[in-house]
This record gives structure tokens, sequence and C-alpha cells, in this order.
């Protein structure tokens, strides 16, 4: 733990100094409850987390770092899913949580300011009046923050139409690696020859932490229609959702479950989904009640064509809410089956479904694990959730197996590694899959341009190239072994 | 730095990426394959050769490029994935090439940008186009990209896939950077079925209040026009307002209906109903003032906020010099366009005065074209003012580019 001695008792004082107090935490009990996000699989706890209330004294804190060379890591909700706030080089956690203000709603330009540790959900809550949303609407929206979004270039059941957080980030203020204040973007989304934000979103808090951000807000469509398909077949669902994208119709939403999801949910919502069907698409239309009624008419056609068991319009708002819950909560449903789960978020291309989720099915048998999908199918991001005992050693390598053979077999029709969950520490080791040791180096290179020591939540999405030209294959595996932290 | 002889750099290249000669003298090169542009841009490093790309016209001060890269001949199809609406070219097709591809399989690029111009040159600069109001920019398009960095390392980002956060978003650091880091030499674009239905319609009016007043009357009506453009041009008449509706028929025909009507209201006589695609190509043309044809111009870009734009008449009248200006709006692009042709261009510390109001109101202006070399002190205008993103752009530099083969200049004036 590199800088475990570097966090001195004058350090902390100086931390207190600047935050008070109250917000700089090391108790263990209380360090405990940083040490993982929600990729429950690895934990490592910070030396002490800092819970700033602004953006000067996040500078201030980052300042001292940088001096000291102690590594620091922006965390917002901790609800991500690749590790990607894990300490492993230890260091400070720089918490948002504090700073949690939406600052400004600007219905005429249709933008907002807020601090980034607004929560996402609060976002649309206050927005909504004015008849604007903000899109990106990852599953855990009513916890994650939109600082964490903006790190993991967060997307969502929504994103199919609306883009991801990327496209939705006009301006942000950021604190540099090295204790700077600097404001990329705008209000009008533009830049003057170098795309600051882009860069910056999807970055994972390795240039420097994003402490406010302008964000892009959109009208709320005048209409919205939900429809539940029902199919005996996976392959069959995965086949119209093809189809649909291939038709060029803009669904807002193309979600698909599996018989194991909709078991699951069916259970801890009673959303009466087909408990003899094979798959379910939520498929939800939205923008004005005319082009919503033509949309329909487009795709009433095509779901003729491939062999739905039953189709079901919501009728009402609460029954499409019902709908959404069902789907968003999905993943805790999974609890009711076994107590863990082990996560991917490859993209595929659409017109490979069929034969990819064909083969995950067969992974899942071959190496006797239950795997459970439900998925961003109009984005072609698949979700195979690998249930899992920690308690149980030998089920726990089964589904690290299974794992890496899904994520090879979506990479071998043209995937990629992930979709919206990012790399973290988690698909670090899978990088030299997708990229030659020299595009890593690029990747590398850019990182030296906004951190040149190396301090910004350190270790991540880059993996390590050993002296004699192998892999770091399997490190969070291994070090987690190593401190029998299963969990 | 002094140049090395020309011979030197020409010396080590393959016999077959001799180059040519073109009117103006300028030594040109015929990359044609990711191998030819990574040869040439390793022989260039080698000797510290600068380079310039044919389809970029302006240099900044101090930058002059020993050679010249044309990318006539990168401008394959390499892929057609028609079931994943993307497509997979290099980036030295033009836009008439690309559109005549599409149209044969009923699809399109939404994005109406001057047929004449190259996916090379639009990805370079991000240019906005008159359909950004609806589609956003041409980055949000792009779902990956091959490009040779200035040293010569040959990578990819992204893929045949339309959603990915692997790694670090290079697609970013490449578009839009004017190609000082590197040359996108291939390029995968989401597309989209041609709509069912399309009309454009033109209305000319004399007067700018007028002009503006329908325009923000229009940008309330309308359902999600695919442009919507104010804009004035020397020599034609007064104002005019260029709006595109498309989608289901029966949307664009409802939609119509009710812009007329407001449209008649102001003056009936001066509209053009259903532009034909010809006539709009031309229009398209006559407004993409980043093309080269266009570079014996000034032309700058202002950011400002979306409402702004239509406070536009104010900002205007208070600088008088404004009026020799030509002006494009794209609305809800949260941008505008102004350009002068050389005899009619305004001083540089008008500009000055002009960059302090746009900063006092959030925007940020960007001089893309100059009328003349001699004008290349007006890319001082581009300067980075904060010191922390000039020292970013610096090590940007000295991380892909070190020797600075790859000059432009557009970007912040530093060679």
């Amino acid at each position: 733990m590199g800088s475990m001695s570097k966090i001195t008792p004058t350090l902390k004082r100086l931390f207190q100094r600047i935050v008070g107090h109250a917000f700089v935490l090391d108790a263990p009990e209380v360090l405990k409850a940083y040490e993982c996000d929600a990729c429950v699989l690895m934990k490592a706890q910070p030396d002490l987390v800092v819970l700033p209330a602004n953006t000067q004294e996040v500078a201030q804190v980052v300042k001292i770092c940088h001096e000291f060379e102690i590594p620091f890591i922006a965390r917002g909700s901790g609800t991500g899913l690749s590790g990607g706030t894990l300490p492993v080089s230890g260091g400070i956690f720089i918490g948002l949580s504090r700073m949690n203000h939406i600052l400004e709603i600007d219905p005429e330009n249709r933008i907002a300011r807020v601090e980034t540790g607004v929560i996402n959900a609060w976002l649309n809550r206050d927005t909504r009046p004015f008849k604007l949303f903000y899109a990106p609407d990852p599953s855990s929206q009513a916890a994650c923050s939109i600082g964490g979004n903006i790190a993991e270039n967060a997307g969502g059941i929504h994103c199919v139409k609306y883009g991801v957080t990327t496209d939705h980030i006009l301006g942000l203020e950021v604190v540099t690696p090295e204790g700077d204040i600097v404001s990329l973007g705008g209000p009008h989304g533009h830049y003057r020859g170098i795309n600051w934000v882009g860069l910056f979103v999807g970055s994972e808090g390795t240039f420097g932490i994003a402490t406010q951000a302008i964000v892009r807000l959109t009208p709320l469509p005048q209409t919205i229609k939900v429809f539940l398909a029902s199919f005996s077949k996976l392959q069959h669902a995965a086949a119209l959702v093809a189809d649909i994208m291939a038709s060029g119709l803009r669904p807002s939403a193309l979600e698909m479950m599996d018989d194991v999801t909709i078991k699951a949910v069916n259970e801890a919502f009673s959303t009466g989904f087909p408990q003899d069907a094979e798959a379910v698409l939520l498929i939800e239309l939205d923008g004005h009640t005319d082009e919503v009624a033509m949309a329909e008419q487009q795709l009433m056609p095509l779901l003729s064509q491939h062999q739905v068991q039953q189709l079901r319009q919501a009728e009402d708002e609460a029954e499409r809410l019902t709908l959404w819950k069902a789907r968003k909560g999905a993943v805790a449903a999974y609890g009711r089956i076994l107590p863990a789960f082990y996560l991917h978020d490859c993209v595929i291309p659409r017109s490979e479904l069929v034969h990819v989720l064909t083969q995950i099915q067969a992974i899942g048998k071959a190496h006797e694990v239950v795997i459970a999908n439900v998925f961003h199918a109009g984005d072609g991001n698949l979700h195979p959730n690998i249930l899992l005992d920690p308690d149980d050693p030998a089920m726990v390598k089964r589904v690290l197996a299974a794992g890496e053979e899904i994520l090879k077999a979506c990479l071998d029709v043209g995937g990629v590694l992930s979709g919206e969950h990012g790399i973290g520490i988690e698909k670090s080791e899978f990088m030299d899959l997708v990229f030659t040791w020299d595009e890593i180096d690029v990747m590398r290179r850019l990182k030296q341009v906004f951190d040149p020591k190396g301090i910004a939540n350190p270790d991540k999405i880059l993996p390590v190239k050993s002296g004699c030209g192998e892999v770091r294959k399997g490190l969070a595996p291994h070090m987690l072994q190593a401190q029998g932290t299963w969990i | 730095m002094i140049d090395l002889p020309v011979s030197e750099f020409l010396s080590t290249l393959p016999p077959h990426l001799a180059p040519l000669k073109n009117e103006a003298e300028r030594l040109l090169l015929y990359p044609q394959s990711q191998e030819d542009i990574e040869c040439i841009l390793k022989s260039a490093n080698a000797s510290e050769a600068k380079l310039g790309l044919s389809e970029s016209s302006n240099y900044a001060l101090g930058y002059r490029p020993m050679a010249f890269l044309s990318f006539s001949k990168l401008n394959r199809l390499k892929r057609y994935r028609q079931e994943e609406l993307l497509i997979n070219l290099e980036t030295g097709i033009t836009i008439e090439q690309l559109n005549q591809l599409l149209a044969e399989k009923n699809h399109r690029l939404p994005h109406v940008y001057a047929p004449s111009r190259t996916l090379l040159s639009l990805l370079g600069e991000d240019t906005v186009s008159l359909s950004a109001t609806r589609y956003g920019p041409l980055r949000q398009w792009v779902t990956g990209l091959e490009a040779i960095t200035g040293d010569g390392c040959p990578i990819h980002y992204g893929g045949e896939v339309v959603k990915n956060v692997t790694g670090y978003d290079l697609n970013k650091l490449f578009i839009g950077s004017h190609h000082q880091y590197g040359l996108v030499h291939r390029v995968i674009l989401k597309i989209l079925p041609k709509p069912e239905a399309s009309r454009t319609v033109l209305f000319h009016l004399e007067d700018m209040q007028a002009a503006f007043t329908l325009a923000e009357q229009m940008a309330k009506m309308i359902h999600d026009p695919e442009m919507l453009t104010l804009f004035k041009l020397k020599n034609t008449f007064g104002w005019q307002i260029l709006v595109t509706l498309s989608g289901y028929l029966q949307m664009v025909e409802q939609s119509t209906e009710p812009l007329l009507h407001v449209a008649r209201g102001l003056n009936p006589d001066l509209q053009e109903l259903d532009l034909p695609a010809k006539t709009l190509n031309q229009w398209v043309e006559r407004l993409d003032w980043t093309n080269l044809k266009e570079s014996q111009a000034l032309v700058i870009r202002v950011a400002l906020p979306n409402q702004m734009l239509f406070d536009l008449p104010q900002l205007l009248t208070s600088f008088p010099w404004l009026s020799g200006a030509d002006v494009l709006i794209p609305l809800r692009t949260g941008q505008f366009c102004l350009r002068w042709h050389p005899l009619s261009q305004p001083a540089y510390t008008d500009l000055l005065a002009f960059q302090k109001t746009i900063l006092s109101l959030g925007g940020f202006i960007r001089v893309l074209r100059i009328a003349d070399p001699a004008d290349q002190g007006y890319f001082d205008l581009n300067q980075e003012p904060d010191p922390v993103l000039l020292k970013w752009q610096a090590r940007l530099k000295q991380q892909y580019d070190p020797k600075g083969i790859l000059g432009g200049g557009e970007i912040n004036g530093i060679p």
C-alpha cells in the first residue's frame, strides 16, 4: 500500500484545516464503508476520506496530494461497477457528497449548472416543472451522482435515442491533478480547438476531478408508449431487436430480459411478466404524439414477423413506471437466486445478438453457472450477470472463467469491453485483447498530459506490461485472493 | 529550426510515393494506404520535414510545410454494415461520393455539408453542419476511427458498435484538433435511412429584426426541425431563413402549413417552397465558409448560448463595422459565423474588442480562415487564454508530435 505511510498526522491536520475536522474520516469502521463500489468482488480501503464543501477546498486538498505525491480518488456515490474507485495503491478519497447543489436551471437555453455530487434523479426531479429532463439515466439513477456519470461516461436505458453522458455535458469545472481550477467548454457546448470536455468525460477520474458541470437538458416528450413483448425463444427477441434498429426506428428504449431475470423480477415486483417466456422486450416510443403514432405503425409489422408470444401496452403512466421499476431493479432481484453476481458490459454489433446470446447460454451450461441477462438491446450493450455464492470458491472460479469466455465471444464479433461501466481495475487486464501495446502507450501518453505524477486515480484503465512482454493477467483476482477479500 | 533540404526527406520515401508538383509549385504526396501515411510521417520525423494537408489552407505564422499530403486516393469504402446502420470508410472520400454510396441503399448521413468537402477536413474541424440543430455535432456520429499519430504510431479506437467506453476516448483527441496530433485515415460513421419525407423552404426578409423575430417564432413552433438557419450574404437580398423538415410524411405536411401561415403574415410573397435537392446543395456549398474555396475570406466562428443568438440584432448594431459581414446562424447549435472578404475585413483591434464582449457573455470567438497569408496575426485571437490549457496543449503536442511535423496553427497559433 504505497502511500500508507505518507498520511502523517501533520498531513491529516492540513486536510482538517481545509475542510474542517468533521470532514476528515479515518476511523476503521468508517473506512470499511468505502472499501468497494458496487463491484463488490474487489475491495481495498483508502487511508483517509476527505469531504470538501466546494471547488476551492478540493483544489487545496489536491495541491497537498500533488506536493506529497499522495494518490487521490474522487468518489461520488460509490455505485460504479468496475472497481473504478478502488484505492489499490492506497491514498485518499475525495468524496463529493457535500457538493450536491443544483446551482442553476436555465430553461431558455435548456441547460443546468450543477455540482457534481448531485444525484442524477434529483436533477430530473427539479427540471421536470420546466418540462425538461437530463437524458442519461443509468439504472442506479436514484443513487448515482452526476460526477460518477461523467467519470464513467454513463449510459442508461434511454441513451439508445438520446445518447450517453458525453453528449449531454457542455462544460466542466475541473480541479487538475496539479491542484489548479480550470473551466472546460461552456454553455454553448463548443470548444476552442481541443475537445477538453470530450476527453475528460469517461476518463474515470484519472485526469482530475470535475466539481461542477453544465449539462444539456432535453424537452420532455409529449407522448410516451411502452410495449412489453414476450418470446418463447431468446433468439426471436434478439432477431427482432436487430430488425427494429436496422429499420431506422428510433425507440427511446429497447431493453431485453431473459427467463432468469423474468422470474426474479416477477417475484420481487409482482410485475406479471409471462412466466413461460424465454425473453421479454420492453420497447418505448416517445416524442410528438403524431410521431409516436406513426412509429407505432412502423413497429407493428416488425413485431408480427418475429413470433411474439404476447404483446401488451402499458395502459397508463403507473403501469409504465412499474415496468421500468422492474427493469431497473432487476439486478437487485437476483439476490433472490444467489447472493452476488459478476457483471460484464460488452457492446456488440446488434446483428450479432442472436449468435452471442446463444454462445452465452452455452458458456453458462459448460461452466455450470447461472447467467441472467438484462440489457440495453437497442445499443447491443450486453449485461450478462453471472450469479454466484462468494463463499463457494469453486463456483467463483467457474464464474471468472465463464466471464472471460463471454468477453472473448463478444470481442470475436467486433465487440468492445465496455459500453457504460468503464474499465476501472476490473477490466484493465483485458485491454490488450482490444488494443495493441502501442495503442495502450498512446493512451498512457494522454494520461501523462493531465497527470504527470500519476496520482489521480492510479492503476485504472491502463494495464501494466511486465518486462518480459507478459501481460499482468488477473491482477484483481490475484490481489483479492492474497487479501482474502472475496466480497 | 532550419528545415533540411526537401530532397533529403523525399529520398527516404519509396518510389510509389514520389511527389507531384501542382500549379502552385506545391509538392504533393498521395498516400494510398495506412502504411504509406506511416512511412511518410516516420520519414518526416527523421528529417524534421514539416507537412501540410492539401485539404487545409491556412497555417500559423512561421509554419511552412515542406510538402503536402493529399488524401484523394484514400477514398475507399471499407465496409458497409447496412443492418447496423454503420459505414466504414477512408477519410479522403468527399461528401458527394459518400452521399452517392448511401443513396444506393436508401441511407444518408443526416448532416448537411458541402458536397465538395472531404471527411478528413470535416473531422479536422469538427465542422458544425447546418443540420446540427437536430443531429448534434459530427463527432457524435463517429463510432470509431483509425489514425497515425504525428510521431508515426498507428492507432484505432472504437469500432462497429454504437456505444463504447473502452479506454480513453481517442476519437475526441483527433476530431476537431485540426490534424495537430495525427492524421485520421479511416472512420466509422452512424448513418440513417432516408426519411419518408423531406421539405426545404427558403424565406426572404429585408429587415433584420423581422427575420430574427420570424426565426424565433419558427424555433418555438416547429417540432424538431432538421435545419433552421438564418443568414445574410453580400450581394443577395436581405436576410434569409432556410428551413428543412423531415420525417414521416404526415408530420412534415402538418408542420409546414403553420410555418407558411406565420411567414405569410410577415410578407406573403417572399418564400420558395420545396427547394430541389440540387438547389439546396448549391446553397449549402455557398454557406460552407471553411471550405478551401473560401480561403480568400476572413471567417470567424462565435460560440454563444443558444437563446442569445436571438439577441444578435442588438450585438450586430452595437458594432457598426459588423454590418459589412456575411452572417450565418444555424439556430440551436450554440454558434454563428461571420465572414469578410479582403477589402471589407475589420481591423485586428476591432475584432479584439468584439472578442472581449463575447467572452463577457460566456462565449468565445475563433478565427477559422484568414483572407491573406499576411493576416496570420489574426490567429493570435485563437490563443488559449487559460495558462493551464496552454500547458496541456503544449504537452499534447510534445506527446504526439514532438518534432512539430504536423503544424497547422489554426488551433492556437503555436507553430
